[in-house]
């Protein structure tokens, strides 16, 4: 009955078809990815429920990919939208995070390491194949990487020249990023002590710092959460240039502050076409997920309140909903709202709680 | 009525009002802040924040009145209510229980509220961590060794004491209430936070209440985080925004310290953006090693942040902490109690 009354609810506010993967569970030693389908409001349990983290759809939204516990580490888990082929990937490191897809859907990049340190490196699995491989050549402390779609941007910041970054080899680096790909990562720079965070292009055996090259010297800021959009042509990141978090997009035209307040903007992400990005922002005195069009910083609320918090927004493949997390009604649970932040609706329910949310992508776009 | 009728009648009269609070097991009942690990410190005059299971007359009891408090109620999430509470400008400095009477039910709960007339520029905090009460690591119990600390906090110059987790051998409610037994003989209000051992049973907020995150005391503000949300933290979004939130209503403050029970590099990086790199915090008081720094720990990675990491009090070890105008000036750690 319940589903059926769900069904009829999510028909009405036009949230009627789709699959939501997240984690559901108020315990972290137990919490679990779970898909909600939204058309028949069933929640289907496909992760271990070990600690499970943040799901990841591959881009044909055939796949799940997330981190769980394995053994006395995490583990990189892989499992199909039905649950079914579940696995944990043979990975070389006790403490693997943060999987993402290549473009083709073929590996996964994620952070590895063997202790609870910082000297991450940045390991590539090749799902055919079962193997692994360390990117970035022997650079260490590369934390979170996604997979650039397109090498359109490296190509635009410097199309008449060759690239000058210092101790790079940039035809190499060209090379091997036209022939295995590359990813943009966030890393530690500096010495201990004096750290600080850059971004990184990063292919399998070199890794460059991509701020360093467009910045002036001496300017170094502590960046975060490189996402590039479906083309990889421009590039949206967290900065505190500026004195407090922002968010900015790097494109042709060089870099601009598209979220631009006093207080703290973060965690970007790109709507499937590109047309806006939705971002995490305490401006209106609680977090709150807002959107901004990237190209006139003209920004929008989407999900803000000051009495709760609104966090982890993913757009649906048409570009027209927000699925987030809201404490609103006391325990953190999924919320769907339109782009306008009209038709807000409750999609879990229960004491189990909501986090991460990732709207499956339509096959085949 | 016989003499000893009469006595009985009046222990009975009495024991509601001046008899140990909570439940019959230890745990909170009425009230669930501030309390006993938690207690509000407040100035004649000022407020503090309660939140109980449902709405309950409130008084501040000392020795020997008991003074009610005005309260302003409102709502919370999950059906708890908030009183905001308003202390009378001629209660005397020192420390009360607080006190929720309904018809049907009275809670009392010790040491709950600290009432100072002012703070001065210069005071001193005992750092104790790794108590854990119920271990038999050594021939001496856990809880005889953190008792001769608290004798030593009391004995000190320290006008607040900070516990920073692992309180508990394995967080069961027999280690729970051993360890407030010994907690309620300090004089001084106590701020503690659960660690990885006090995680391994889900008694610890049935006993201490929800995690604290954010604190003043005098001009100093202090900013704590839980282990229970350590390396999923980022992924998960459930804490650093709090974290955000707290980090920026303490930015007034004249040193904001961080309290923890467990300082990895690999914890979640946006609560060390925040706590590290955007608005860097002067100091982070930790345990969990059951060691001291190393020099190159000295400094967090980021730079800027103090790392000052306590030896476990169940090796006999607390540090004391001079807050002064120049800076959060740790002293070297001392071993206080005997462990044979």
């Amino acid at each position: 009955m319940t589903t059926c009354l769900h069904a009829l609810l999510m028909a009405a506010c036009g949230v009627s078809a789709g699959q939501i993967a997240f984690v559901s569970g108020v315990d972290q030693e137990t919490q679990c990815v779970c898909v909600l389908d939204l058309a028949s409001g069933a929640v289907l349990r496909v992760g271990p429920g070990t600690r499970d983290g943040a799901p990841r759809w591959s881009p044909d939204g055939a796949w799940l990919a997330f981190p769980s516990q394995h053994g006395d580490g995490m583990g990189i888990y892989t499992v199909r939208a039905d649950g079914a082929d579940g696995r944990f990937l043979r990975t070389a490191h006790r403490w693997n995070h943060r999987p993402a897809w290549s473009p083709d859907g073929r590996r996964l990049v994620f952070s590895a390491s063997q202790g609870m340190d910082l000297a991450q490196r940045l390991a590539v699995y090749d799902l055919a194949t079962d193997t692994e491989t360390t990117w970035g050549g022997e650079r260490e402390g590369l934390l979170e990487a996604v997979w650039a779609p397109s090498l359109d941007l490296m190509r635009a910041l410097d199309p008449e020249e060759k690239l000058t970054w210092e101790g790079l080899d940039t035809d190499a680096f060209l090379a091997e990023a036209t022939a295995e790909g590359v990813l943009v990562a966030a890393g530690l720079a500096g010495a201990p002590g004096r750290l600080t965070m850059d971004l990184y292009l990063v292919t399998r055996t070199q890794a460059a710092p991509l701020l360093a090259f467009l910045l002036p010297p001496g300017a170094t800021y502590a960046e975060w959460a490189p996402r590039p959009d479906h083309e990889g042509r421009r590039f949206a990141f967290e900065s505190n240039d500026g004195g407090d978090r922002e968010i900015y997009v790097l494109g042709r035209r060089g870099i601009g502050n598209v979220s631009n307040h006093r207080e703290a903007d973060w965690n970007p992400v790109w709507s499937p076409k590109g047309s806006y990005l939705a971002f995490e922002s305490f401006r209106g005195g609680r977090r709150g997920v807002y959107g901004v069009y990237p190209e006139t910083a003209r920004v929008f609320a989407i999900a803000a309140d000051a009495t709760y918090d609104c966090w982890s927004p993913a757009w649906s493949p048409d570009e027209d909903w927000v699925v987030y997390v809201s404490d609103r009604d006391g325990d953190a649970a999924l919320y769907s709202t339109r782009r306008d932040g009209a038709e807000t609706r409750r999609l879990t329910e229960g004491a189990e709680a909501g986090y991460a949310p990732a709207w499956r992508p339509e096959a085949g776009k | 009525m016989t003499r000893r009728a009469a006595a009985l009648a009046l222990v009975v009269l009495l024991m509601p009002v001046y008899g140990y609070g909570r439940e019959a097991d230890g745990a909170l009942g009425l009230i669930r802040t501030p309390n006993n690990g938690m207690p509000a410190i407040v100035a004649p005059g000022g407020a503090f924040e309660a939140v109980l299971v449902h709405e309950a007359e409130l008084f501040l009891v000392g020795d020997p009145d008991a003074i009610a408090l005005e309260a302003i109620w409102s709502g919370l999430p999950g059906g708890r209510k908030r009183a905001l509470c308003v202390v009378p400008e001629h209660v005397v400095p020192g420390r009360y229980a607080l006190e929720a009477r309904t018809r049907d039910a009275l809670d009392h709960n010790v040491r709950a509220v600290f009432v100072y007339a002012r703070f001065p520029d210069y005071y001193v905090v005992a750092h104790l961590t790794d108590t854990h009460v119920g271990s038999t690591r050594h021939a001496r119990p856990a809880e005889t060794i953190f008792a001769d600390l608290i004798r030593a906090v009391n004995d000190s110059d320290a006008t607040l004491a900070a516990i920073t987790g692992d309180l508990t051998d394995d967080g069961t409610p027999e280690q729970l209430r051993a360890f407030l037994r010994v907690l309620d003989t300090c004089r001084l209000p106590t701020f503690v936070q659960p660690g990885n051992h006090d995680r391994e049973s889900l008694h610890y907020e049935a006993f201490l209440g929800p995690p604290t995150y954010m604190f003043r005391y005098g001009y100093d503000g202090f900013l704590a985080f839980d282990t229970k949300d350590f390396v999923m933290a980022d992924e998960l979004g459930r804490q650093d925004a709090d974290l955000q939130v707290f980090r920026r209503a303490l930015k007034p403050c004249r040193w904001a310290v961080g309290l923890t029970h467990r300082f990895e590099p690999m914890m979640g990086m946006r609560s060390q953006l925040i706590l590290f790199v955007d608005e860097p915090l002067d100091a982070l008081l930790f345990g969990h090693f059951h060691r001291e720094n190393t020099p190159e720990e000295a400094l967090a990675p980021w730079g800027k942040t103090q790392l000052i990491m306590t030896p476990a009090a169940v090796y006999g070890w607390l540090r004391f902490v001079d807050m002064t105008v120049s800076g959060v000036l740790a002293r070297p750690s001392e071993q206080r109690a005997n462990i044979e």
